[in-house]
């Protein structure tokens, strides 16, 4: 602690006398109209030939400049460029300047929108979409789950610690049916092996999250919402690094370098992460009353490789390469009994492809395509022919093969996947005020499942070859006013999906059953908003969306979840109503304040379910949700942001029957279980700069509030000896600052800080206070 | 200004310290059932088992509970939840709950006492991770056999408090596999016969094991006397752990035990039925071994698949649950397969009860009291208990439910 605190006055020390005899130039750039901050607009000093780009708040700086008086150029496309003389006369002195650009007069409309901060732009859409813009997640210790669970309407079913899987769930919808998107590019059966937390804080530009009706860009894959990580887009040459400690042996190290060949236009970039923790956090036995274990086989090992080649020059406007490689290793985790051997491993290595080319083929047609092929072999070692309780008695497995997580067979296995993934999006923009969209997405997957010893262990084979295809087209009609007081988008989708494979009952001992499955449907949805004044509007939304069902779902993961190939298409029928007064760049408060109420009623709901040998998919039969958020956000102090947002969201069962009867359905009405109905988020943050003095500092030091009320693990039938997943109520305390004008950056976190019990999944112990480091420096 | 400012932090920093300390109530959650400080699961007393299953039968929530008479419908209101499936043993006003199979639910033993107002927790037993206990034979007032189907084992414990008092380790009874599976077994004569069902990894009986072991356990001594096995008749999985009806003993004294053998899985091999151990002996009487799949079912153009679940009424007369091969279709779990009949062990004839619905291989509870069969069904337009009178054939439905009622148990 002594020695960071060293560090730290050093730092401040040095800039302050590094910055001595020097002089500043800052400001902000914005739009004159709306008062808006511009980002990436172009300041150049034209005698020092030096040039900045305002960054997401506007901002720009110039440093280390002899006194003198300079030409600043400013620009930006959609705008009126501007210049100015200033002077620094001293050395030592700063100069502020607040400089506004004016929108060009006869611009088309799609130039100012694009002139509009991309995260406003978004929540603009017709659809519900909440934006998580990047001054929300810059520098933070938090991962990608924890920032999206402060998010009105959204909830992180989390099973343990890093690396543990975990559900997205969305207005009380979650697992493969939110779509899970990076840059638009759906990471379909990928998730599997690619989680959220995954990818770095620091690249993300923003985070969009679509609730109820998603977009036609993002295909048919995902019903209920989408989660689009929006990576950023790096100055021509960057560099950054960064170091993560955090309580339970937990490391990660993360860089991206860029560099830009402006003379070629092509743009250049490697970044790679790796992630180590223990995760040996203390738990409470669920199971022995006063057992407290400490957690002792849940290491996890993570490694991303990434690169990324774009072109701006090559007839496309701009042509994208991006190979990466995945490892992940991860051992099991026991509650209720100690698992000491048993782990997973896996390698994913492919490549991601993007073209996108603004009047192909003919004037006012724009097209953007995505190719993602990978490959991926993963294993599941589960050999032990012992497994022990927490006392340390020790019993034999009830296969001879060995098998301690709980299966009655061993499992050595090594399957492979191929995958490969097409999206083509095409918009034509017929006048100004209508736009035509065609969207097409293709998945290919093939599965090649081998487990030997858990055939042997079994006496047959079990897992076989699987060949699945799927296609979804959509047609989306855009029409907005010219004013854009209104904006109206109708969608029409089409789903194709075929599967090839072979069944093995585990009981049976008769040959395995062939399985062809093709399946098709239709889909559409209406979106709608409309501006009653610049800062208010309200949407309205509708549609049928169908789901075809992941491999994962139909086929099992080949050890722990078996095949439900029976499964059907799940269908949600939803209409989702909104107010939203916007008053960001209109406002020194920035106010947002965002009502939403919803509806849905979702057929054969895909839900897994935990059976008596083994985990499955399963139709559920009809279910309604009723939901209301309220979300407000905003800066009641020049440096202080506040926020606050709470969820309800009333799922209930509607089935007239049990299922495969024509007997009343006892639970119908019943609240359904294991899904949070009442949850708030709240929290504030104050920044400031140079809070403790110096210069080139800024500070930010936040507080978060999340809270889920007690629900229900069952149906809720009887009133005694209920079982319920406890209310939580946590809080996290953090800080963020930056050294050297933004270079580096240090921050710290405290979660859980009372040291709450967390349960999740009725017995899934989470962990407790932990603390977490980060040190980042940016090359500029 | 500054002061104002500084102020209004204080007062936000303020309101989230009250936060933090107003919230007592959550200071301990408890993730499982709160333990019983007053009476649970209602009055009455017919003690009911309760399930209702998820789409696909093999998973779910079940509930327990006790209803002044068996008729009408239930209500779940004062019932005491339970893991899925889980089983039931009762001696006298004591009732066992055992665990869910698997890792997901309370992994206790619990005993209640019951009175006519409703049920107290009095001892409880945390079991051994994934060894699968599912009833309880008691020898005495301070003795009770666990046997623990996938370790192999017997715990003994005292009926009372839980405590463990003994084990009885069988594993090296296991064919090929670390545990034998010992089912349900029954105390004559001062001896213990307990059946193991010996499964290979699949949950099924070897192939090259279709045979019934029983072990022959002296309850003085807790030492197992000797393994006797029935290997001519090829029946194999003596009696299904859960389900106490599978072995009995007749007005002779004579123990039968039904044999599920491959639930009818496995369309090559169908072979299910009754064998037998003599009264006085310690051996088969292999004469009186009866392989039930070549026997028609009167009523209906099938023959049995597997014997789900037994109940005998006297006079060599046994009410069952038998699956039929040609119902089977689809999820094992869900297929409605399952017939009750009346079988005849010593005309060795089999009748279906006509009236009652087919219901799925795991909704099959049979209960025998006052002279009258109560068959618990799942049926697809009728579910509930159906009572069956077998001195005239008459046949009502007791009782109506929309799911699987898995026990019943009058307390006298």
């Amino acid at each position: 602690m002594k020695r960071l605190f060293t560090l730290i006055t050093w730092m401040m020390t040095t800039c302050m006398m590094a910055q001595a005899q020097t002089g500043r130039i800052e400001g902000s750039i914005t739009d004159h109209e709306t008062g808006e901050p511009l980002i990436g607009a172009t300041v150049r000093i034209r005698e020092l030939e030096l040039t900045e780009v305002s960054d997401e708040q506007g901002h720009f700086a110039f440093r280390e400049l002899p006194s003198g008086s300079y030409t600043l150029a400013v620009s930006y496309i959609g705008f009126q460029p501007m210049s100015r003389r200033v002077a620094t006369s001293d050395g030592s002195k700063t100069r502020r300047l607040k400089l506004s650009l004016h929108p060009v007069a006869n611009e088309i409309v799609e130039v100012e929108v694009v002139a509009k901060s991309e995260a406003r732009r978004i929540r603009e859409q017709a659809m519900p979409v909440t934006v998580i813009s990047m001054q929300q997640l810059q520098g933070t210790v938090s991962d990608v789950e924890s920032i999206l669970a402060k998010t009105v309407g959204v909830t992180i079913r989390q099973t343990g610690g890093v690396g543990s899987s975990s559900r997205i769930s969305l207005r009380g919808l979650e697992g493969k049916r939110i779509g899970f998107f990076i840059d638009d590019t759906p990471m379909g059966d990928q998730s599997d092996f690619l989680d959220l937390n995954d990818i770095p804080v620091d690249m993300i530009d923003r985070i969009e999250i679509f609730k109820g009706v998603v977009p036609a860009k993002f295909g048919g894959s995902s019903m209920g919402g989408a989660v689009n990580i929006v990576l950023k887009e790096y100055p021509d040459r960057y560099a950054d690094l960064s170091y993560t400690m955090q309580s339970f042996h937990t490391h990660k190290a993360q860089t991206v370098v860029k560099r830009n060949l402006k003379d070629a236009g092509v743009v250049f970039g490697v970044g790679g992460g790796y992630t180590y923790s223990k995760n040996d956090y203390k738990m409470d036995s669920p199971h022995v009353e006063g057992l407290r274990i400490r957690r002792n086989h849940d290491k996890y090992k993570k490694l991303l490789l990434g690169g990324s080649m774009k072109a701006k020059r090559w007839w496309f406007d701009e042509l994208e390469l991006e190979p990466f490689f995945v490892n992940t290793y991860h051992d099991i985790q026991g509650i209720e009994y100690d698992i000491r051997k048993a782990h997973t491993t896996s390698s994913m290595g492919g490549v991601n492809n993007k073209l996108e080319k603004k009047d192909f083929l003919v004037p006012g047609l724009d097209m953007e395509m995505n190719n993602a092929v990978a490959y991926t072999r993963y294993h599941l070692i589960d050999t032990a022919r012992t497994y022990h309780d927490w006392l340390g008695n020790t019993y034999p497995t009830p296969s001879l093969y060995g098998g301690e997580i709980g299966n009655r067979f061993a499992s050595r296995s090594n399957n492979g996947k191929f995958t490969y993934m097409n999206k083509l999006n095409l918009e034509y923009l017929i006048t100004k005020n209508h736009t035509l969209n065609f969207n097409s997405v293709f998945t290919l997957a093939n599965g090649d499942p081998s487990d030997t010893l858990k055939w042997t262990s079994l006496g047959k084979r079990v897992d076989f070859d699987s060949r699945m295809r799927s296609w979804v087209g959509g047609l989306n009609y855009d029409y907005r006013t010219t004013n854009d007081r209104f904006l109206n988008s109708l969608t029409g989708r089409f789903y194709h999906y075929t599967m090839k494979t072979r069944y093995q009952n585990i009981y049976v001992s008769t040959p395995p059953e062939d399985i062809h499955l093709r399946k098709h449907s239709l889909g559409f949805s209406e979106a709608m908003r409309y501006r009653f004044t610049p800062a208010l509007m309200a949407k309205a939304s509708g549609g049928y969306d169908v789901r075809i069902p992941s491999e994962e779902e139909l086929l099992g993961d080949g050890y722990t979840i078996t095949p439900s190939d029976r499964l059907s298409p799940e269908r949600n029928l939803n209409a989702n109503l909104g107010l939203l007064y916007d008053l960001t760049g209109r406002h020194r408060s920035n106010l947002q304040v965002e009502l939403n109420g919803y509806y849905m009623h979702v057929h054969d709901m895909i839900r897994f379910v935990k059976g008596i040998l083994g985990a499955q998919y399963q139709n559920f039969g009809e279910m309604r949700t009723l939901g209301v958020e309220f979300d407000v956000k905003a800066d009641v102090l020049p440096f202080l942001y506040a926020y606050g947002n709470v969820t309800f969201q009333d799922l209930r069962d509607t089935r007239k029957y049990e299922e495969g009867t024509q007997l009343p359905n006892m639970t119908k009405g019943k609240r359904m279980p294991n899904i949070p109905y009442l949850m708030a988020n709240a929290g504030v943050e104050l920044h400031r700069e140079n809070l403790f003095g110096g210069c080139g500092h800024n500070t930010r030091l936040f507080a978060d509030m999340a809270f889920i009320e007690e629900y229900y693990y069952d149906f809720e039938l009887t009133e005694t000896e209920k079982r319920r997943i406890p209310r939580t109520l946590t809080f996290d305390l953090g800080f963020e600052h930056s050294f050297m004008h933004q270079r580096l950056y240090l921050s710290g976190k405290v979660a859980n800080v009372g040291n709450r019990k967390v349960i999740s999944e009725f017995n899934r112990p989470l962990p407790g206070r932990s603390f977490g480091m980060k040190l980042r420096y940016i090359f500029k | 200004m500054r002061t104002l400012s500084q102020l209004k932090l204080f007062a936000v920093v303020a309101a989230l310290s009250l936060l933090v300390v107003s919230c007592k109530e959550n200071d301990d959650p408890k993730p499982g059932p709160n333990p019983t400080t007053t009476l649970v699961g209602g009055e009455g007393s017919v003690l009911i088992g309760a399930t209702i299953k998820n789409a696909d039968g093999s998973s779910g929530t079940s509930y327990f509970l006790q209803m002044p008479k068996l008729e009408g419908t239930i209500s779940l209101t004062k019932a005491i939840q339970a893991g899925f499936a889980s089983t039931i043993s009762v001696f006298g006003n004591d009732v066992f709950l055992f665990p869910e199979f698997g890792n997901d639910g309370s992994q206790k033993i619990i005993r209640y006492e019951r009175s006519g107002a409703g049920f107290s927790k009095k001892a409880e037993r945390q079991i051994i991770p994934g060894s699968y206990p599912q009833h309880m034979v008691r020898v005495s007032d301070e003795k009770g056999y666990i046997p623990l189907y996938t370790l192999g084992r017997v715990e003994i414990v005292n009926p009372k408090t839980l405590e463990k008092t003994g084990e009885i380790d069988l594993t090296s009874y296991a064919h090929r596999t670390a545990s034998c599976e010992p089912a349900h077994g029954i105390i004559r004569d001062g001896l213990y016969y307990l059946p193991l069902d010996q499964l290979n990894d699949s949950w099924m009986p070897h192939e090259d094991y279709r045979q019934s072991d029983v072990l022959i356990i002296d309850t003085k001594t807790d030492q197992v006397i000797k393994r006797i096995s029935e290997t001519e008749s090829g029946l194999c999985f003596p009696t299904r752990p859960m389900l106490k009806g599978m072995i009995f003993t007749n007005e002779q004294n004579d123990i039968y035990i039904a044999c599920a053998g491959y639930f009818g899985y496995d369309p090559s091999y169908l072979k299910n039925g009754f064998i037998c151990i003599p009264a006085g002996q310690q051996e088969f009487d292999t004469s009186r071994s009866w392989d039930i799949s070549e026997t028609l079912i009167e009523g209906t153009h099938y023959t049995p698949s597997a014997v789900y679940n037994t109940q005998y009424l006297g006079n060599g007369i046994v009410a069952a649950y038998v699956g039929v091969l040609e119902l089977t279709a689809g999820n094992p779990y869900t297929a409605r397969n399952a017939l009750a009949v009346i079988i005849d062990l010593n005309k060795r004839t089999i009748k279906h009860i006509e009236g009652i619905p087919a219901t799925d291989g795991h909704s099959i509870e049979i209960t025998y009291h006052d002279g009258i069969v109560y068959f618990a069904s799942f049926g697809e337009r009728a579910a509930g208990v159906f009572a069956y009178n077998p001195a005239n054939g008459d046949l009502k439905q007791q009782l109506t439910w929309s799911n699987n009622i898995s026990y019943i148990h009058f307390f006298e």
